[in-house]
């Protein structure tokens, strides 16, 4: 079984296209070339994570398929519309837990869901809530405020309440970065097996090599600056994965490729 | 699903009651010794004599003198007289300040146009305008709430559009892929993250406020906490003079008590730094 083999909720109107993408800054009149005609696609249902040499335009490239950032040349795409703005059938999930601290968890996740555009009847919002709350394991956080929570239970409050409006496709900039590394692999865990019941297009930025052969179908490398796509890798390691199937041999091979790759792109840099 | 891997331990609720009782009992403990240590100084200052002239009254001279002036002379009134108008300057400054603290932390330009001006008039004591006031207002309560009301709208609208700009704007945009448009953002984002720094505009309003109310009363005021103590020092009622002076710094903690109360109760979600 592998991720992308039974796409219940994705359609094909969800495949998110980066086409040419081009985008500069200009720093004290210095024209900065970050991301150069890059181009790739995730398709429905896929998951797909991307990695690439700090500061080489991946938080760009998610602000774009977020809608808060617009590309210079090219276009984003999600499904056959050209984005132009937020939308809530894109979820995003933020590095920083941006999280609602007036808020309890329960009504975090709700948020969403008693917004005019697309408010649910009452009965409906506590059911997905409750449903959420025991997939991310908050059941008994439900009435407390995030600052009475652990930073990965922040971030979990911050996926679920992504996830309770239904969004077609998710985007998350490194979600797990602050976390601990135990923390981390738990929450790593935990996101692969909402995937595979929920199956979502996902879009998910990280550092770790590790973090993205476990969570994707495919892993996109991207360049140094002016930034584009030096390889995309196929992860072909069946589904469910566990805690084991970091020591397979599929998984170290691939890990080596893709630390490989990246060790070239720094160097690159640095000269 | 192995969700079960996720830690879950019901979360710790630090009740200040049962938690830390001991601490808040020796807190408490400990004040009122220092309290009756200053008391107790004081009691030797007064009887040593040290303090030439007419020196000071003791300690049980004030109770008593204390205990006249509220019986026979409605020291009660005054105590009221001054809170009535710090709590109208208070409520109508805030209540001004507000939507011109949403208005200047929203946009920028009217922010970078207004800063100086507001910076100009906070610093100007509004104290300085009591001659002003009375020129144009009059000597009635009118001229002295005005002053009030120029006293908090300036302190609470400093507090709050710097407290509003430093909402994390990540809140907003995490509201706006949820699907807020612009009026949910405003009032279901950047509103609640704005209560905490409305209490502290109205606790600093408060402070600014009762400073201004007691020297506006000294100069000119029948009733009220500052004319009662420019009543005693014109016949040199010493004792009541400190009567009076205590009874407004009473008052002062007595108003910033009862917010700090009405702030915790509201703000229960608010992360304490300290
Ligand atoms: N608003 C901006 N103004 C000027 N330069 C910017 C701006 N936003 C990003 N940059 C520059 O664009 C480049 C890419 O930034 P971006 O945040 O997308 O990188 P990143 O790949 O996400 O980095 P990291 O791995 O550190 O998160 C950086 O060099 C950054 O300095
Ligand atoms: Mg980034």
């Amino acid at each position: 079984m592998t991720l992308t083999a039974e796409a219940n909720h994705a359609t094909a109107s969800d495949r998110i296209v980066f086409d040419g993408i081009g985008k500069h800054y200009t720093r004290d009149g210095d024209h900065l070339q970050v991301l150069d005609d890059c181009s790739f696609t995730v398709e429905p249902g896929e998951f797909v994570s991307v990695i690439g040499p700090s500061g080489c335009g991946k938080t760009t490239l998610l602000n774009m398929a977020a809608g808060f950032t617009s590309p210079d040349d090219g276009s984003v795409r999600v499904g056959s519309a050209v984005v132009d703005g937020p939308h809530p059938s894109r979820g995003v999930v933020f590095q920083q837990y941006a999280i609602f601290g007036w808020l309890t968890v329960a009504k975090n996740i709700e948020y969403g869901l008693t917004l005019r555009a697309n408010r649910r009847p009452k009965a409906e919002r506590k059911d997905v809530v409750q449903r959420y709350l025991d997939l991310m394991g908050l059941e008994r956080f439900a009435s407390a405020y995030p600052k009475e929570l652990s930073g990965g239970m922040r971030q979990r409050v911050a996926i679920a309440r992504a996830y309770a409006t239904d969004p077609r496709v998710l985007l998350m900039d490194e979600p797990f970065a602050a976390l601990d590394a135990q923390t981390r692999e738990r929450m790593q865990e935990l996101l692969h097996e909402t995937q595979l019941s929920e199956r979502r297009t996902a879009l998910f930025i990280t550092h770790s090599v590790e973090e993205a052969i476990f969570l994707s179908n495919r892993v996109v490398v991207l360049s140094a600056r002016p930034t584009d796509v030096r390889e995309v890798v196929d992860v072909a390691i069946p589904a469910p994965r566990s805690a084991e199937t970091r020591l397979s041999p599929q998984f170290v091979e691939l890990r080596r490729h893709l630390e490989e790759l990246l060790r070239s792109e720094s160097v690159e840099r640095v000269r | 699903m192995t969700t079960t891997t996720v830690a879950r331990s019901a979360p710790r609720r630090r009740s200040p009651a049962s938690g830390s009782l001991s601490g808040t009992t020796r807190r408490v403990g400990l004040g009122i010794l220092g309290a009756a240590l200053a008391i107790g100084v004081w009691y030797l200052v007064s009887v040593s004599g040290i303090v030439s002239g007419r020196g000071i009254p003791r300690p049980d001279e004030v109770v008593s003198a204390g205990r006249i002036l509220f019986t026979e002379q409605d020291l009660l009134f005054d105590v009221r007289v001054s809170m009535t108008r710090v709590c109208i300057g208070v409520t109508v400054g805030s209540l001004l300040a507000l939507p011109i603290g949403f208005l200047l932390a929203w946009y920028p330009t009217l922010r970078a146009m207004a800063e100086p001006l507001v910076n100009f008039f906070r610093a100007l004591p509004p104290i300085a305008l009591v001659p002003l006031a009375i020129v144009y207002i009059g000597i009635g309560e009118d001229a002295r709430i005005s002053i009030l009301v120029y006293a908090s709208f300036f302190a609470a609208v400093i507090v709050l559009f710097e407290g509003i700009s430093s909402i994390d704007p990540l809140l907003v945009r995490a509201a706006r892929v949820l699907g807020a448009n612009r009026w949910e953002v405003f009032a279901r984002t950047v509103v609640p993250a704005s209560i905490p720094h409305l209490f502290t505009a109205v606790r600093v309003a408060l402070g600014v406020s009762w400073a201004t109310v007691v020297a506006a009363e000294l100069v000119a005021a029948q009733r009220g906490l500052g004319a009662a103590v420019q009543d005693a020092a014109t016949f040199y009622r010493i004792p009541d003079m400190f009567v009076g002076i205590a009874m407004i710094g009473f008052a002062a903690l007595f108003m910033d008590l009862v917010l700090k109360l009405v702030q915790s109760r509201l703000t229960t979600w608010q992360e304490k730094t300290r």
